[in-house]
């Protein structure tokens, strides 16, 4: 229960992926085959990309996936490299519950201006609560994953690594990872 | 002081023009102590993004559809209504004297903005590649474009069109590439757009004023002197006769070069019927949105229809 | 002010390792301040930014090339490349260029092209006497083939960051996207001649040619529906990308039987969080674009440009040379996202038609994809083929050099770009 939890970002988008790519699917079908153009459609589509992409950013984060330029810093010794490491993972932090605090108030201000979405008439309110919650889970993935590795010495894992080592094992059994000299991404 | 405008139209267009006079006013009027900047084409975002951002003070003015509008105020809908206005002079007296001030109280209360000036462009008439429509008999079945707005999208389907929504970057090649047959928009747009290379027949219906405002969030107007507020409110309303000339004249030159690149044009024959039916089919449908069928019949009857 | 604090925050950030959407994100918002703006404004800019159906092809590409992976679509274009390309000298050399086309023209990722090409090419190459590196080297260097040769996720980022049409840069990718892969062809075909990697292959068999493109049939009408609906009308780029997710799983099901549900799984997993991660960057890059377009920057920068020289050939030589090194550093997506509100006003006041520089811009960062130290292409072949990243850089150089001899032609050429969308009236 708890580990399903722990990836709830994951769980939730694949479900939002499913949604707006079925949805982008009816409406090539109606629109091709049966000349009916449906406004509705396509804004829910975008409205489901848009908390898709931010609880996207979100599981990145868990997965400590994000593009970063690290080949230099892996070469300083292993505490100064993680001292610096944790300094902008904590501006990191800062820049995310600001984003999050900051969105409670366009929450409000369009709850006192409110905007109906032009097809489906709804508040964009609902579309925009994905803000609070997903610069909130960042903030809270990068303290997860830093705490993780200085304090129970679990290293983040590579996704781009793990993606490699998935079609090599596939390849063959015995071929180790020998000579790939680690970059940071 | 220097006042940021945002426009999603490049320079050389009747949002340009707009702008350019505006920005000459300002600055006579207050003898150079308020600046003003253009950032034309849509470099400081969408429509929507512009007027949230006027409505938080980041972005001074935006230009923008009235459409673009009604999402924060849906009451200026009564505008977008078809066939709501059916002139020019309707055009113009919806947004001078005690109209303007009315929708300028309800754009302020509800969408946060203060409307400085508004610019008239036009009709939007019909543009399709299949055939020449003069009639409703010959507007069945065409595809016609629409963007995001439920009032036109319904309206064309009330007159026995399909109308597909779709977004503007798209246009051009959906026009080309036959997803869509036909779209409206003012004469200017169309030519600046080129649509004449791929449409060949454009009929002059009188369904939709474009109508574009250029506003400024209430936060900002009222943190301005009062001597700012009154510079800023006359320029704008200078520019907006100024506007008024410029689509007249601009307007039926650019109607002339599509012409000249083999546009064929018509006029309806049978107009009274796309009235009737978008006033039996189509209003009934949006009273609601609009603030009540009172308040939209006291329009009609301001502008004597 | 505004400009010095931006470069030189976003500068040391990323020096500090902190993630390129924080770097950009972190530059601005401390912008905002220092102009008192208000920051919810950058919030409405993160949905802004997000929410546009262009941006929608992203995801619907990545996972429309993970099913076609499961669903068998690529390995068998990649049995049709190795039996056309047959038993002439560097022969697999060859196929594994080839494939590379053919499986771009169903991708839209480097890296993706790569693997999947690698994974079934790379080992057969070693076993026939190719050594470990030249292979690795050619498989990353025409992985990079995925991103020009239609569809790509970086023409994507780029139509939407410059507000193209995204079919125009799709078609204008055709021609640049088989002359690099004949340019590669030629190298191989050189190279192999050198080292004498000879007829390896097996003579050509006409049943065994036929019987492969048999087998191989609905995998070839995969860029058929993906390219054939933009072009004649029926989708949009975005659409054309989930109807293709559907085709893979319409194939993978029904015909070749082989798409798993492990595999579904596999792919959602890594849309997720492929998109969540590019595509944040493009609300940061957006903000930076934003405050560069408000104080003139891009102008600037232009003005100084062409203050120096109003020689177009200068200035492409010194972009591309720009854009080599960056694309050896940072990743390609961004990159565009943070370069083109920079460099395409200046390209522009040159008289450069927007879609050429995105092809220009593409195919210049798409190198990066098979140089150190950044090399996503290269760490891929690199585990496939067990070696080292130095020992693949040396044998890649006179295919990079390849490829850049080819990157100034299209530049100097416009043509080779814009014929194919001048012509379809783009
Ligand atoms: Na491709
Ligand atoms: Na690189």
């Amino acid at each position: 229960m708890l580990a399903k939890l722990n990836n709830i970002e994951d769980y939730a988008c694949r479900f939002l992926l499913a949604i707006f790519v079925l949805l982008l699917f009816s409406q090539v079908i109606l629109r091709v085959v049966f000349g009916i153009g449906l406004a509705w459609m396509e804004e829910l589509a975008r409205y489901a990309f848009v908390w898709f992409v931010f609880l996207g950013a979100a599981h990145a984060t868990h997965l400590s996936a994000h593009n970063r330029l690290q080949t230099h810093i892996n070469l300083l010794p292993r505490k100064m490299a993680n001292g610096i490491l944790l300094f902008v993972d904590l501006i990191w932090v800062g820049f995310s519950l600001t984003l999050a605090y900051k969105s409670l108030d366009l929450i409000s201000l369009l709850t006192e201006f409110p905007y109906e979405s032009p097809a489906l008439g709804w508040s964009l309110v609902y579309v925009y609560y994905i803000f609070p919650i997903a610069f909130t889970l960042m903030a809270f993935r990068v303290l997860q994953v830093q705490y993780l590795k200085l304090v129970k010495g679990i290293e983040p894992g590579d996704v781009d690594q793990d993606e490699v080592n998935k079609i090599t094992e596939a390849e063959s059994n015995d071929a180790q990872n020998a000579g790939n000299v680690k970059v940071g991404n | 002081k220097t006042f940021k405008v945002g426009m999603g139209d490049p320079m050389d267009s009747d949002q340009g023009a707009l702008a350019q006079r505006f920005e000459e006013l300002v600055e006579e009027l207050s003898d150079g102590e308020m600046q003003v900047e253009l950032f034309p084409g849509g470099q400081l975002g969408s429509e929507t993004g512009m007027i949230q951002d006027t409505r938080i003070g980041k972005l001074d003015f935006a230009l923008v559809g009235v459409g673009n509008l009604t999402p924060y105020a849906p009451r200026l809908g009564a505008l977008t209504m078809p066939y709501a206005l059916r002139s020019h002079a309707d055009a113009v007296k919806a947004t001078t004297g005690p109209l303007a001030e009315e929708w300028n109280a309800i754009a302020e209360k509800e969408a946060g903005v203060h409307i400085v000036s508004w610019l008239y462009s036009n009709f939007r008439y019909l543009t399709n590649s299949k055939r020449p429509v003069t009639s409703l008999e010959d507007l069945q079945g065409l595809k016609i474009r629409v963007p995001q707005n439920k009032i036109m999208l319904a309206t064309y389907q009330a007159w026995g069109a399909s109308p597909i929504s779709m977004s503007w970057p798209e246009v051009f090649t959906g026009l080309q590439q036959g997803v869509i047959d036909g779209q409206d928009n003012p004469d200017i747009v169309n030519y600046t757009m080129k649509f004449q290379e791929v449409q060949k027949y454009l009929t002059e219906v009188h369904y939709q004023y474009s109508l574009q405002p250029i506003v400024m969030g209430v936060r900002t107007y009222n943190k301005l002197s009062d001597e700012e507020r009154e510079i800023i409110d006359r320029a704008g309303l200078e520019a907006q006769l100024y506007g008024l000339q410029f689509q007249l004249t601009q307007a039926s030159q650019a109607r002339a070069g599509m012409e000249a690149e083999g546009v064929q044009s018509a006029t309806l024959t049978d107009e009274d019927k796309w009235i009737s039916i978008a006033k039996e089919k189509v209003w009934p449908q949006f009273y609601e949105e609009i603030g009540g069928k009172q308040s939209f019949d006291d329009l009609q009857k301001a502008l004597g229809h | 002010m505004a400009a010095t604090i931006l470069f030189s925050l976003f500068g040391a950030l990323l020096f500090l390792g902190s993630p390129i959407v924080v770097a950009l994100g972190v530059a601005s918002l401390a912008v905002y301040i220092v102009n008192g703006d208000d920051i919810t404004s950058l919030v409405e800019l993160a949905f802004s930014a997000i929410n546009s159906f262009p941006l929608m092809a992203l995801p619907s590409f990545i996972l429309a090339g993970a099913l076609m992976g499961d669903a068998g679509i690529a390995r068998r274009l990649i049995r049709i490349a190795e039996e056309l390309a047959g038993p002439a000298a560097g022969g697999l050399g060859a196929a594994a260029v080839m494939a590379c086309m053919f499986f771009g023209a169903i991708s839209g990722s480097g890296p993706a092209t790569t693997a999947a090409v690698g994974m079934l090419v790379i080992p057969a190459m070693i076993e026939r006497g190719y050594g470990r590196s030249y292979p690795a080297a050619i498989t990353a260097t025409a992985g990079g083939l995925g991103v020009v040769i239609p569809p790509s996720m970086p023409l994507v980022i780029y139509g939407v960051t410059a507000n193209e049409s995204i079919s125009g840069l799709f078609m204008a990718g055709v021609i640049p996207g088989i002359l690099l892969g004949l340019a590669l062809m030629i190298a191989n075909y050189i190279t192999s001649k050198r080292n004498g990697y000879q007829t390896e292959g097996q003579p050509y068999d006409k049943a065994r040619v036929f019987k492969v493109l048999k087998e191989g049939f609905w995998s070839l009408m995969a860029p058929v529906v993906i390219l054939g609906g933009i072009y004649s009308g029926l989708f949009t780029p975005t659409e054309a990308a989930v109807v293709s997710i559907f085709y893979a799983l319409f194939v993978g099901v029904f015909i070749h039987k082989e798409s798993s549900l492990l595999g579904l799984n596999e792919a959602f997993q890594n849309t997720t969080w492929l998109t969540g991660r590019v595509l944040i960057i493009m609300f940061t890059a957006t903000a930076f674009g934003r405050i560069l377009v408000e104080h003139h920057i891009p102008a600037m920068i232009a003005q100084g440009i062409l203050s120096i020289t109003d020689s177009l050939w200068l200035v492409w030589i010194l972009v591309i040379a720009f854009l080599l090194v960056v694309g050896m550093f940072i990743e390609i997506l961004a990159t565009i996202m943070i370069v083109t509100p920079v460099l395409l006003p200046v390209m522009v006041q040159l008289g450069v038609d927007p879609i050429h520089f995105g092809i220009v811009l593409v195919v210049s960062l798409g190198i990066g994809f098979s140089t150190p130290p950044l090399g996503e292409n290269m760490f891929i072949s690199s585990s496939i083929a067990n070696v080292s990243i130095e020992k693949i850089s040396v044998r890649a150089l006179p295919l990079v050099g390849t490829m850049v001899l080819i990157v100034l032609l299209l530049a100097f050429v416009p043509q080779l770009s814009m014929w194919l969308p001048n012509l379809m009236g783009f």
